[in-house]
């Protein structure tokens, strides 16, 4: 447990320092307080608030990307004993892996790794 | 606990912020003499650049925009320089380590996974449409290069047989991971400079978009998302060195020395890819990344199976 | 108050710089840039980067507005120049500094900035009074104003709308505009664009006038403007070299950015011709170059085009001529106007690497009040 209280430890520090940074900031800036601005967009008044629906078009990788990433999962504990569980374990894996692998074959073939 | 490896006391903490600092300050100053060199100017009037840098960003004033999302702003601001040291945590300097986790390889994906949310924060919070599109773009490319990143650590923990970044370290005595597994480790610092939004995967800070999600920071707040990507830059470095350079082993010096010397040479070698490569955009990037990168990867950890269960 | 000039000091050493250019001034902004990267300054991507912002030429009215907007949003420590002749470049860099560091002005500066730098620009008599001639009325906050719509929006400035995207789907429409103030962008040109996402789904083009015509550009009998074969040639490579920092290819740019000013420093003819020949050799060897534009079409061709015009324009100094006519108006307004049909469908980041290629020159767009517009 001792190694998460050292992270913890490392958390404080990280923050002291960005701290310490703003402090020395305000110290040497030649103004404390932030300027408020406008976006910049080339000179012109933004016409509305840039903070909207954003059309993410890359919505379909995103999926694909979950799919895969929570195979993560059993990729960890799989590391760290398939050294002891032999052949068997590997071929398990791989094959799920192969599947996978299939999909994004799939997807890609849909269309799903471009958006342009 | 890992023979050979010695969790340090809390106070190891400020000895590794103080160092990961120094690295990055290398790293920033060694950026600046290629640059110098690069525009045809004395290659070590661009090596004080930090210093300057620094100072200038120090004394500029903050900005905030107009209905800018202040407090996801701040967290996306300060969170990068948190999360590298949040990383060093578990990278061994020579037998020396802050945090000696049984899942350390776990923990630092952990920590880059977080990277997602600080860049897009920072692009989100600024309320301006560069800004804005350059968190987006991050997404996109965090979503082509996180798999093989994730697999590419799997490599040498597979190799190992632990998740504990000491035990990882311990197995390569006779043979540094490098050597067997150089798909990974080509595909694990590729994945450094891409958390770290440099170089060739900048495109979310690119000059196209007036400088993406640092377009509208100024003052201490740029200076701590740029130390950040230094900082991420450093701790990658480091980690590699961890994962597939054998951590502190070598001849004649002590460990330590090893470590930083190696975590030196892999750093410069990744604050050196910017220039000489141009900008990916993310849209090209994904289909190389699942396409070839991503079963290449899966190829490698293959290999790697195969070679541990013999 | 030691410490604090000591960072001064030190903040000084490399100061950023936010460079404008005024359509005819090119000369002028690329002598600065020169000037910038002997001195090791840093050109600015964003005011938020800039302590200093360096107006080359004269704006026009409206250019004129949009320059004191983006000064507005310098954050401090900050100084305004402005050069109009390459000559005057480096006396204005050297008094800038000078200014930077000049605590007692900056503080005073800062403090007169505090709280009302963000709500003057939303005073709903400024916009009808500043912009009364903006094509402003259906794209913005303007337009919901008169609509008598009360909510109150953040800032005075509206929320984004829907609007059907390519594939059906409502989503939101912003309204960006890239140019006149913006990194490697062809001087005086706005392009207003509609974004869903990052995806520009209609654009409208006009370039913002100068309010006189540039000192290095005369205008012979027939109305074409003619600049001497250097600055031609200097103009093709400075485009090369805005298309390659796009892509943010320095170990490239930067060699395309050295051409130009070797050119711009009248180096022989030959040393230069043969370091065109490698680079081009250099461009076309480059596979990543290669695949990283090879969904864009004409970016490729575009780019080894403006390469051999900087060949070309060079060798008509041998041919005696001492001129090289320029594009005509009417041919470069036409190629303004392609504009929108290229980049509709593309991201932003494909849209400024299209515009880049077609080695735009809006020097050529007549100033205000000339008879000519």
């Amino acid at each position: 447990m001792s190694g998460y209280l050292n992270i913890l430890a490392m958390l404080l520090v990280a923050l002291v320092v960005a701290g310490c940074l703003y402090g020395v900031a305000r110290l040497v800036a030649v103004a404390r307080d932030p300027l408020t601005s406008l976006p910049f967009q080339s000179g012109w008044e933004p016409s509305e608030h840039a903070l909207s629906r954003y059309h993410a078009r890359y919505y379909p990788l995103a999926m694909l990307f979950l799919a895969f990433d929570v195979e993560m999962l059993f990729m960890y504990p799989w590391a760290v004993i398939v050294a002891d569980a032999g052949i068997g374990a590997v071929v398990e894996m791989f094959v799920f892996l192969g599947v996978l692998m299939a999909g994004v074959v799939w997807a890609w073939r849909e269309g799903a790794l471009r958006w342009t | 606990m890992a023979e050979g490896i010695i969790q340090v006391g809390p106070l190891g903490t400020v000895t590794a912020t103080v160092l990961l600092g120094i690295v990055a300050v290398l790293a920033a100053a060694f950026d600046g003499a290629v640059g110098a060199r690069l525009q045809g100017r004395r290659t070590l009037s661009g090596a004080a650049a930090p210093v300057w840098e620094g100072a200038r960003l120090l004394r500029q004033r903050r900005r905030t925009i107009v209905a800018a999302d202040s407090l996801l702003w701040r967290i996306g601001v300060v969170g990068l320089l948190v999360v590298a040291l949040l990383k060093v945590a578990v990278v061994p300097l020579g037998a020396w380590t802050v945090a000696d986790l049984s899942v350390g390889v776990v923990w630092f994906n952990a920590m880059d996974v977080m990277v997602w949310a600080l860049v897009w924060l920072v692009g989100w919070g600024a309320n301006s449409a560069h800004a804005l599109i350059g968190g987006y773009r991050f997404l996109a490319q965090a979503l082509s290069y996180e798999l093989p990143l994730m697999f590419a650590l799997t490599g040498p923990a597979i190799a190992a047989g632990s998740l504990r970044v000491g035990d990882v370290v311990a197995a390569q005595d006779e043979l540094w991971f490098v050597v067997w597994m150089p798909v990974a480790f080509l595909v694990f610092c590729a994945g450094v400079v891409a958390f770290s939004v440099w170089g060739p995967f900048g495109a979310a800070a690119g000059k196209d978009i007036a400088g993406g999600v640092l377009a509208e920071l100024s003052g201490v707040d740029r200076l701590l998302l740029l130390a950040g990507r230094y900082a991420l830059l450093s701790a990658g470095a480091g980690f590699a060195v961890a994962l597939f350079l054998g951590g502190g082993s070598g001849p004649f010096a002590p460990s330590w020395v090893w470590t930083l010397v190696k975590t030196l040479a892999v750093l410069a070698a990744l604050v050196g890819v910017r220039r000489l490569l141009p900008v990916v955009r993310p849209d090209r990037l994904a289909e190389v990344a699942w396409i070839v990168v991503l079963p290449a990867v899966l190829l490698q950890l293959l290999l790697v199976s195969f070679v541990v269960v013999q | 108050m030691d410490l604090t000039s000591a960072v001064a000091r030190l903040a000084a050493r490399r100061p950023h710089v936010l460079v404008v250019e005024v359509p005819g001034w090119g000369p002028t902004r690329m002598t600065a840039e020169r000037e910038l990267r002997h001195r090791g300054w840093v050109q600015a991507n964003s005011p938020a980067e800039a302590d200093i912002m360096l107006t080359c030429g004269v704006a026009g009215r409206e250019f004129s507005e949009i320059v004191d907007r983006v000064w507005d949003q310098l954050p401090g420590p900050r100084v305004r120049i402005g050069a109009t002749d390459p000559d005057q470049v480096s006396g204005v860099l050297d008094e800038s500094r000078r200014a930077l560091l000049d605590g007692t002005v900056q503080r005073v500066d800062a403090e007169a900035r505090t709280a009302v730098a963000g709500d003057v620009p939303h005073d709903p008599d400024h916009g009808d009074a500043g912009h009364g001639d903006m094509d402003h009325g259906d794209m913005g906050h303007e337009g919901m104003d008169h609509d008598g719509m009360d909510m109150p929006m953040p800032g005075g400035i509206g929320l984004a709308e829907g609007g059907t995207d390519r594939d059906g789907l409502d989503l939101d429409v912003l309204h960006v505009s890239l140019g006149p103030v913006l990194p490697h962008w062809p001087a005086g040109l706005v392009v207003r664009c509609s974004l869903q996402g990052d995806v520009v789904t209609g654009a409208a083009v006009e370039v913002l006038p100068a309010a006189g015509w540039g000192p290095d550009r005369a205008r012979d009998g027939a109305g074409l403007m003619r600049g001497t074969v250097r600055l031609r040639s200097a103009q093709y490579c400075d485009q090369v070299a805005g298309l390659l920092a796009l892509l943010d290819f320095e170990r490239l740019s930067m060699r395309a950015i050295r051409l130009r000013d070797s050119v711009l420093d009248d180096a022989p003819i030959e040393t230069v011709t043969a370091e065109v020949e490698r680079l081009g050799e250099r461009l076309r060897r480059s596979r990543v170059l290669r695949w990283s534009v090879q969904d864009l079409p004409g970016v490729l061709e575009g780019l080894m085009a403006l390469l051999d015009g900087v060949r070309t324009a060079l060798l008509g100094e041998i041919a005696a001529d001492t001129a090289a006519p320029l594009r005509s108006p009417a041919a470069e307004a036409e190629r303004l106007e392609q504009i929108p049909g290229l980049i509709t469908g593309l991201d932003v980041a494909g849209a400024r690497l299209v515009i880049a290629s077609l080695g735009l020159d809006t020097a050529v767009v007549a100033p205000e009040g000339s008879d000519h517009g």
